[in-house]
């Protein structure tokens, strides 16, 4: 089946996801329609970044269905330019810049390693890129751990960004940052995501940053998406599971068990 | 009604874990095989990797050969003198070393510096998600991690005991000369005259499997580590352990298939 104009850019349908006995995901839907900046919270543990593992294809589900621009995932190219991988850009939590390549291999990697462009034209777009998050060309010739946390973070966005992808994944952006280097990652996201009209999925618990980059919140809880809507609809969502959230309530009555 | 516990149980749930182990290393061959013999090919990176395995190994298997071929030569002495059969220490001491020795300890010492070495690298890379970031910019971890090193691996282990049994002769003619008193002429003679073709060509195949183990063993134990520094460690254990047994094994099949008859 191929993508109409009015599908979803990224759709999840019942998405179940075990470890041993534990399930993890119980029938996760989230829709994200083209250009859409779709965050999805949820307390530690609660599975956000398992959602998007699976929805990459990274972990395997156990049940579910996945589309991108409303063809099934599994139907996509390994290869070539609408291979999934080709249209998508992805952020980990912990960078996962490649220890053994210096910055700019990291950023043109998609490009150079595996795409058709020669090593100098890697080089500069990939100064380029950097140039974009605020990094110079003395940082594209050191390697990731002679870089700061922040600047990490900023080389991976580059390196997310670098094929200019439709679809596009931040885990965890800001996670570990002090506040002035996580509102300068916010800024990067935000910049990034506009030029690019990606259609973008953030997972995060930081409500701030929630706030600044995306336009629609999915409430992740039990393994489900139990409240979905847009940002300015945060604070009057009506659920007990996104105000215990929202206003960091550590009342024992509404952790835990199933969706109300 | 009480049921007793089976004492054949504890037997067979090692038998089916052995089995499914095997199957899962098999896979991974498999797979990993296939990724070496479809493009993309990255030729640097398996240079690279020919240096790190081969060029960098080169001080510890010198080491190691030389005195291999010292002990060896004092020990047949020893044993030698006791039947007047001295004159027979060039040969046994190139043969053994061609042979057996060159390889086996060779392989034996670049498993615990390499097989270590990828297993501790693919297994960090695997924890910091670095595996998953390879898939999600288009690229499959086996073909950039684990083909290049493969061909790296059975590339560099052959000249590598080339180096060990030159070395390890040297240090059996420093012996016999130095210590015990032969001519130097005579012990290189007899050392040529005793040495066949299929003697290193015996000991350089070897070196070729042992070198696939020990990539092989690094990249399967790396790529299935898991539960941060912790699994990384028991990665980096298991392999070395793993690509010592299986050179172990392996050496004896190909003594077997060149020399049963």
């Amino acid at each position: 089946m191929t993508g109409s104009a009015q599908a979803p850019a990224i759709e999840l349908r019942g998405l179940v996801k075990r470890f041993g006995g534990k399930t993890v995901l119980d029938g996760m839907d989230l829709t994200a329609m083209a250009g859409d900046s779709v965050a999805v919270i949820g307390a530690s543990g609660c599975g956000k970044s398992v959602s998007f593992k699976c929805a990459l294809g990274l972990l395997p589900m156990d049940a579910g269905s996945v589309r991108f621009a409303g063809t099934p995932r599994d139907e996509l190219p390994f290869s070539g330019p609408q291979a999934l991988m080709r249209r998508s850009g992805v952020l980990f939590q912990g960078n996962a810049l490649f220890d053994s390549l210096p910055i700019w291999e990291n950023v043109a990697f998609a490009l150079f390693h595996t795409g058709p462009m020669r090593r100098a034209e890697a080089y500069e777009l990939a100064c380029a890129k950097l140039d974009e998050v605020g990094l110079d060309e003395r940082a594209a010739n050191l390697y990731p751990p002679e870089l700061s946390g922040g600047m990490q973070k900023r080389a991976a966005i580059a390196r997310a960004v670098a094929a200019d992808p439709e679809f596009l994944f931040f885990d965890e952006p800001t996670s570990g940052l002090d506040p002035v280097t996580a509102a300068t990652i916010d800024r990067l996201i935000e910049d990034c995501v506009t030029r690019l009209r990606a259609t973008t999925v953030t997972i995060t618990h930081d409500l701030a940053s929630v706030r600044k980059i995306a336009n629609r919140v999915a409430m992740l809880h039990g393994g489900r998406i139990v409240w979905e809507g847009p940002v300015s609809e945060l604070e009057r969502s009506g659920s007990a599971h996104v105000d215990q959230f929202v206003h960091g309530r550590t009342d024992r009555s509404s952790t835990g068990g199933p969706p109300p | 009604m009480r049921s007793w516990p089976n004492p054949l149980a504890p037997i067979g749930r090692v038998v089916l874990e052995f089995l499914a182990a095997t199957g899962r290393v098999a896979l991974f061959t498999a797979e990993a095989l296939w990724a070496a013999a479809r493009p993309p090919y990255f030729l640097r990176h398996a240079g690279r990797q020919f240096l790190e395995i081969g060029y960098y190994s080169l001080p510890i298997v010198g080491l190691t050969a030389i005195f291999t071929g010292m002990v060896l030569a004092l020990q047949s002495y020893t044993g030698f003198s006791r039947f007047a059969a001295e004159s027979a220490i060039p040969s046994v001491l190139v043969v053994s070393l061609t042979r057996e020795l060159g390889p086996v300890l060779t392989a034996l010492m670049v498993a615990g510096r390499v097989s270590a070495s990828i297993a501790a690298e693919t297994g960090t890379m695997r924890v910091t998600e670095q595996l998953d970031a390879l898939v999600t910019l288009s690229a499959n971890p086996l073909q950039y991690l684990v083909a290049p090193r493969l061909i790296a691996g059975v590339l560099a282990l052959p000249p590598l005991v080339l180096v060990a049994d030159v070395i390890g002769t040297m240090g059996g003619f420093l012996i016999s000369v130095g210590k015990l008193g032969f001519e130097p002429g005579i012990f290189l003679n007899r050392c040529l005259e005793s040495l066949q073709t299929l003697d290193v060509v015996s000991g350089l195949v070897k070196a070729a499997v042992f070198g696939f183990l020990i990539v092989l063993m690094g990249s399967y134990h790396g790529f299935h580590s898991e539960g941060g520094a912790r699994g990384v460690g028991r990665a980096t254990t298991n392999a070395v352990m793993s690509a010592s047994a299986l050179i172990l094994i392996a050496n004896y099949l190909i003594t077997e298939a060149f020399f049963s008859r």
